[in-house]
C-alpha cells in the first residue's frame, strides 16, 4: 500500500509576533489540492500566514512547509509557487506585458516563452489587449489587479497564494477572476485565497480556513463548519398561508425544538437534526395542504457560519 | 468580454530553472537601469551633480585652485556622497516600502542576487552620473588643464574609487536600517566632516581622507587640505586605492552576507 | 425624498475654537517627532554647538571657585570675550538648520501625501493655524539647539561672577539670545517648511531641504575666495601679489587696503566676501553680530544679511501659504 500523499502546504504550531502584537497563534494546519479560502476579519492574520507561506518573513516559532519545503530563504521553490500580494504595486514605469514577462524572466523563462506566456495569462485575466501598450502607473484599480494575478499564474504553478485578489474589480471581474481560479483549480493548481469578504468566498469555493484574532478557528466545508456547530440550532424560515396552524403541527415532531411566529406569515423553526426537519416539513406541508410560498435557511451561509463562530 | 483560456499547462519536467545567481542578477541590473534612467531620482540627482559644472561656468576664474576647490570641496565631499546616498541607500527598503519587492522575492531569483543587480545599477549609473559632472567641471573652467597637471588624472581617479567606497558603505547602512538614507546623510555630512577636525590617525577612519590623500600631493594650492592632514601626512596612492577597493568591496559583501537573513517589511504591514 | 432634493448642508458652526488652535497642529507634528534620532540630533548638537564655549566658562571660573587665586589669562580672555555669545550661536546655527530639516522637512510633505492636510483644514481651522502651527513645531526643535543652551550659559556665568554689575552690563545678552533664536526659527522654519513643501513624501522633503542647505554650504566653501574670502589662503596669496605689482600709489593703497581688511581684528572679514553670503548659517550670524553689538565689517552699503535673513524665509512661507491654499474648505 503507497503511504498517503504528503500535504502541499503545511503549518505546524507556527506562531508570529510583530514586536509585541501577535499576528499568528500557534496556527496548525494541513492542506491538500484544490482551491480553499482563507476568511477572516482585518487583522484576522490572513496576510501574516500567507507572508510566511511565501517566505516573506520566518514564523516567530514553528514551521512552515510548502511543497514539503521550507519557504524562508528557498527562492528554488518559487519555481512551483505563484503570489498575489495584497499591495496595489507594481512597477509604474512598465507596461502589462513588460511587468509579466520580465517576472517570467526571472522565473528563469527565455524571452519567447516569456512573452507568450505573459500575454495568455493577461488575457485570461480579462485585461483588454488594447490596454497592454500603456504604461500600467496609468491603469484602474481593477486593471492592475488583473496584472498582478497575471503575474502569479503565467508560469503555471503548483501553488498558488492569492492575497484579497478580488479587491477593486468590478462585479464582472470578480465572476470572471472566480471562473479563473476554479479552472485553475480543476486542472491541479492549489490555490490559497484569502478573502475577508464572505460573499465573495462562498461564491468561488466552500472549503474555508477561518481566522479570527490570530487563532485558526475552524476548518473545512460550510457545510462541515455549520454541521459541527451543535450549540447553535439551524433556523429554517417558512412563509405559508396558515403560519399558526403549521406551526402547532410541527412542534410535535421530534426533530423539531422550538418555532417562532414571526409576523408575515413567516414562522421560524429551528431544530438539532437538519436531515430529519427538512422531510418533517415538506411531510407536514403536503399532508396539511398548506400554501407555502418560501422557504430558506439563513443560517446555511458563510456569513452565519462566521457570525456563529467568532461570537464569544 | 470572455476572457480567453489559461496558458498551456507545463508538460512535467519543461519547467525551467532558476536563473544563476549572474543571470538574475544581469535581468535585475537591466530593468533596474531602465527605470533609474528614466526616473525621478536620477533627474535629481543629474541636477545636483550639475552644480559643479554650472559653477564652474558662471565664475570663470583662470586660478587653477578654483577648479581645485570645486573638485576637493564640492565634488568630492558634497556631491560625490550624495549621489552614492541617493542610488545606493535604499536598494531594498525603496521597494520594500513601494511594496514591489515581494515580487522579486516570490521569483526564484535569490535575495543576493537580486542586491547585487541593483548594486551593480546604482554604480553604473552613479559612475556615469560623477564622470559627466567632473569632465563638464573641467570642459567648462576658465582653467588651462595643462595648469593642474597631474591633479587632473588624481581627479578621476578619486570619482572612479570614490564612488563605489560611497556606495559600498550606503548599501551597508541601507541593508541594516530602514532610514538608510538618513544613516548615509549622517554619515556623509555628520560624521565624515567631524572626522576631518579629529588630528592625528583618527582621520582614517574616513572616506574623505583616502580621497584627499589622492588628490593633496598634485593640488596647487595646500589650503583647502589644512584640516584634512592636521598632524597626520597623506597616505601613499597605492595604499588609498587598495582601501577604497576594499570598503566598496567589503560593504557589498556583508550587505550580501546580511540580505538572506533579514525581512524587509514595509513599515505598516502587519496582521 | 427624491435624491435631487438633498444637497450639501454647509458647516454653520462656530468657526474656529480660539486663538490657540495653532497649537493643536503644533502638538501633534512635536509628539510625532520624538524619535530616537531626534534625540541624538539634540545631543550632537549641544555636544557641537555649545560645548567649546561651556568648558571655557568652566574652565575660567571653576578654578576661582575652588579657591586658586590665579586667574588663566587665557580662559578668562576667552570667557569676557564680546564674540563669546555670538559665536556660540553662530556655530548653533548650521546645527539649527540640521535639526529643523530632521524635524519639519518633511511635515508638510507627509500631510500632503497622506491626506492629513485635507483632515486638519477640513475641521474649524484656518490656514494660518495650520502654517503657524507648523512653524511653532519646527521653532520649538530650533530654540532647544539655540535659546535653551545659551541662556544656561548666561545663568553659569552670571551665578560664578555673582555680582550685580556683571548682570547689569551683560543684561542685553539674554534679549539679544532671544533674538536672534526667534530669527532662526523664522528662518529654518521657513525655509523647511517652503522647501519641504514641494515633495509629497517626507524622505524627498528632507532631501530637498538637505541638499539645498549643504549645495548652498559648500558651494560657499567654493566661491566665496574668489570674492575675497580671506578664510582661504587664496586672499593672501592675491593681496601679496597685487602689492609686488603695484605701480601706482593708488593700487598700492587698495592693496593695503585689502590687507587691513584681511587682519580685521573680530576675525570675520570673511563676511564681506560677495559669495559668503550663500551659506545660511553665514548670513544669519552677520545678523546675529548685529544683535549682540559686534557688527561684522561689510562693502555692502546696505545691510544685505538682513534682507536675505527675512526676505527668504518670508518668501518660502509664502510658497507654503499658496500651497496649502488649494485644499482649504474654512475660511
Amino acid at each position: 500500500m503507497t503511504p498517503p500523499a504528503p500535504p502541499l502546504l503545511e503549518v505546524r504550531g507556527c506562531s508570529r509576533w510583530y514586536g509585541p502584537v501577535i499576528a499568528l497563534n500557534s496556527m496548525n494546519l494541513a492542506l491538500g489540492p484544490g482551491l480553499t479560502a482563507l476568511v477572516g476579519p482585518n487583522g484576522a492574520g490572513k496576510s501574516t500566514l500567507l507572508r510566511l507561506l511565501t517566505g516573506e518573513i520566518r514564523p516567530s516559532a514553528g514551521r512552515v512547509l510548502v511543497l514539503g519545503e521550507d519557504p524562508w530563504n528557498n527562492p528554488g521553490l518559487f519555481r512551483r509557487v505563484g503570489y498575489c500580494p495584497e499591495q496595489d504595486a507594481l512597477y509604474e514605469e512598465m507596461d502589462a506585458p513588460g511587468f509579466v514577462s520580465y517576472m517570467m524572466r526571472l522565473r528563469g523563462f527565455d524571452p519567447a516563452a516569456a512573452r507568450t506566456r505573459s500575454e495568455a495569462a493577461l488575457a485570461a485575466c480579462g485585461l483588454p489587449a488594447e490596454a497592454w501598450g500603456r504604461k500600467v502607473g496609468g491603469y484602474s484599480k481593477g486593471m492592475r489587479q488583473r496584472v498582478r494575478i497575471a503575474q502569479a499564474v503565467a508560469h503555471d504553478p503548483e501553488v498558488l497564494f492569492l492575497d484579497e485578489p478580488l479587491t477593486g474589480l468590478d462585479p464582472v471581474g470578480r465572476r470572471e477572476l472566480r471562473t479563473l481560479f476554479r479552472s485553475l483549480a480543476e486542472r491541479g493548481t492549489s490555490i490559497l485565497l484569502s478573502s475577508h469578504v464572505l460573499h465573495e468566498v462562498e461564491a468561488t469555493t466552500d472549503r474555508i480556513l477561518l481566522l479570527h484574532r490570530s487563532r485558526l478557528l475552524a476548518e473545512g466545508t460550510v457545510q462541515e463548519i455549520r454541521d459541527l456547530l451543535d450549540e447553535h440550532p439551524r433556523s429554517v424560515e417558512v412563509s405559508c398561508d396558515r403560519p399558526r396552524d403549521l406551526a402547532r403541527s410541527l412542534l410535535a415532531h421530534a426533530a423539531v425544538e422550538g418555532v417562532r411566529v414571526a409576523g408575515d406569515g413567516t414562522i421560524v423553526v429551528q431544530s438539532r437534526d437538519p436531515a430529519a426537519l427538512y422531510p418533517a416539513i415538506v411531510r407536514t406541508v403536503v399532508e396539511e395542504g398548506h400554501a407555502v410560498t418560501r422557504m430558506e435557511s439563513p443560517d446555511d451561509d458563510l456569513e452565519a457560519v462566521f457570525r456563529y463562530l467568532v461570537r464569544g | 468580454m470572455t476572457p480567453s483560456p489559461l496558458p498551456p499547462p507545463l508538460p512535467p519536467g519543461e519547467r525551467p530553472e532558476a536563473p544563476t545567481v549572474a543571470e538574475g542578477a544581469g535581468q535585475i541590473l537591466v530593468r533596474q537601469l531602465a527605470a533609474s534612467l528614466r526616473g525621478k531620482r536620477f533627474l535629481v540627482t543629474c541636477a545636483l551633480a550639475g552644480l559643479a559644472p554650472l559653477l564652474s561656468l558662471l565664475v570663470r576664474d583662470p586660478d587653477p585652485v578654483v577648479l581645485e576647490r570645486l573638485v576637493v570641496l564640492l565634488l568630492l565631499p558634497f556631491l560625490l556622497p550624495l549621489v552614492a546616498v541617493s542610488l545606493g541607500s535604499g536598494l531594498l527598503y525603496d521597494e520594500a516600502e513601494e511594496g514591489t519587492l515581494t515580487f522579486l522575492f516570490a521569483t526564484p531569483v535569490s535575495k543576493s542576487a537580486v542586491v547585487l543587480g541593483k548594486w551593480a545599477a546604482a554604480l553604473v549609473s552613479g559612475w556615469a552620473v560623477g564622470f559627466v559632472s567632473l569632465g563638464l567641471t573641467f570642459a567648462f573652467s576658465a582653467t588651462p588643464l595643462e595648469d593642474l597637471g597631474p591633479f587632473v588624472r588624481a581627479s578621476w581617479l578619486a570619482v572612479l574609487l570614490g564612488f563605489p567606497a560611497y556606495l559600498g558603505v550606503f548599501t551597508l547602512l541601507g541593508t541594516l536600517f530602514r532610514r538608510g538614507f538618513l544613516a548615509g546623510l549622517i554619515y556623509a555630512y555628520g560624521y565624515e566632516l567631524v572626522v576631518w577636525v579629529f588630528p592625528g590617525s583618527a582621520k582614517r577612519l574616513s572616506l574623505g581622507y583616502f580621497l584627499r590623500s589622492l588628490l593633496e600631493p598634485h593640488a596647487p594650492d595646500k589650503e583647502p587640505f589644512e584640516g584634512a592632514f592636521y598632524l597626520q601626512p597623506p597616505d601613499p596612492e597605492g595604499v588609498c586605492i587598495i582601501v577604497l577597493l576594499s570598503v566598496a568591496l567589503l560593504g557589498l559583501a556583508i550587505s550580501l552576507a546580511i540580505v538572506p537573513r533579514k525581512e524587509f517589511r514595509a513599515r505598516n504591514v502587519q496582521g | 425624498m427624491p435624491i435631487l432634493e438633498q444637497g450639501y448642508e454647509p458647516y454653520r458652526g462656530p468657526v474656529g475654537g480660539g486663538r490657540g488652535n495653532f497649537l493643536a497642529i503644533a502638538g501633534a507634528a512635536l509628539r510625532r517627532n520624538r524619535r530616537w534620532y531626534a534625540w541624538v540630533l539634540l545631543l550632537l548638537s549641544l555636544l557641537f554647538g555649545s560645548a567649546k564655549e561651556y568648558f571655557l566658562v568652566l574652565a575660567c571660573y571653576v578654578p576661582r571657585a575652588l579657591g586658586f587665586t590665579d586667574d588663566n589669562p587665557f580662559f578668562t580672555a576667552f570667557a569676557n570675550h564680546p564674540n563669546l555669545y555670538p559665536d556660540m550661536m553662530a556655530t548653533q546655527t548650521f546645527w539649527a538648520l540640521v535639526m529643523a530639516i530632521t524635524v519639519g522637512a518633511g511635515e508638510i510633505a507627509e500631510d500632503l501625501r497622506t491626506g492629513a492636510l485635507v483632515f486638519y483644514l477640513g475641521r474649524p481651522l484656518t490656514r494660518l493655524d495650520y502654517v503657524l502651527g507648523k512653524v511653532v513645531s519646527v521653532s520649538v526643535a530650533v530654540l532647544l539647539v539655540t535659546l535653551l543652551p545659551t541662556l544656561l550659559l548666561f545663568t553659569v556665568q552670571a551665578v560664578f561672577e555673582g555680582r550685580w554689575e556683571w548682570l547689569a552690563e551683560h543684561a542685553a545678552i539674554p534679549f539679544a539670545a532671544l533674538g536672534y533664536s526667534l530669527l532662526v526659527s523664522l528662518f529654518a522654519s521657513g525655509f523647511v517648511l517652503g522647501v519641504g513643501a514641494v515633495a509629497r513624501r517626507r524622505r524627498w522633503a528632507t532631501v530637498a531641504s538637505a541638499a539645498v542647505l549643504l549645495g548652498l554650504w559648500f558651494t560657499a566653501l567654493v566661491v566665496a575666495p574668489p570674492t575675497g574670502w580671506t578664510g582661504s589662503g587664496m586672499e593672501e596669496r592675491r593681496i601679496k601679489q597685487a602689492l609686488a605689482e603695484a605701480r601706482t600709489e593708488e593700487e598700492t593703497k587698495a592693496a593695503l587696503k585689502r590687507l587691513s581688511d584681511s587682519l580685521d581684528p573680530i576675525g570675520s572679514a570673511s563676511e564681506r566676501a560677495e559669495w559668503r553670503a550663500l551659506a545660511p548659517d553665514s548670513t544669519l550670524a552677520a545678523c546675529g553680530r548685529d544683535l549682540f553689538g559686534t557688527p561684522v565689517p561689510s562693502n555692502f552699503p546696505w545691510k544685505r544679511h538682513w534682507v536675505l535673513a527675512l526676505g527668504v524665509p518670508l518668501a518660502l512661507l509664502g510658497v507654503l501659504w499658496r500651497r496649502v491654499r488649494a485644499v482649504e474648505i474654512v475660511s
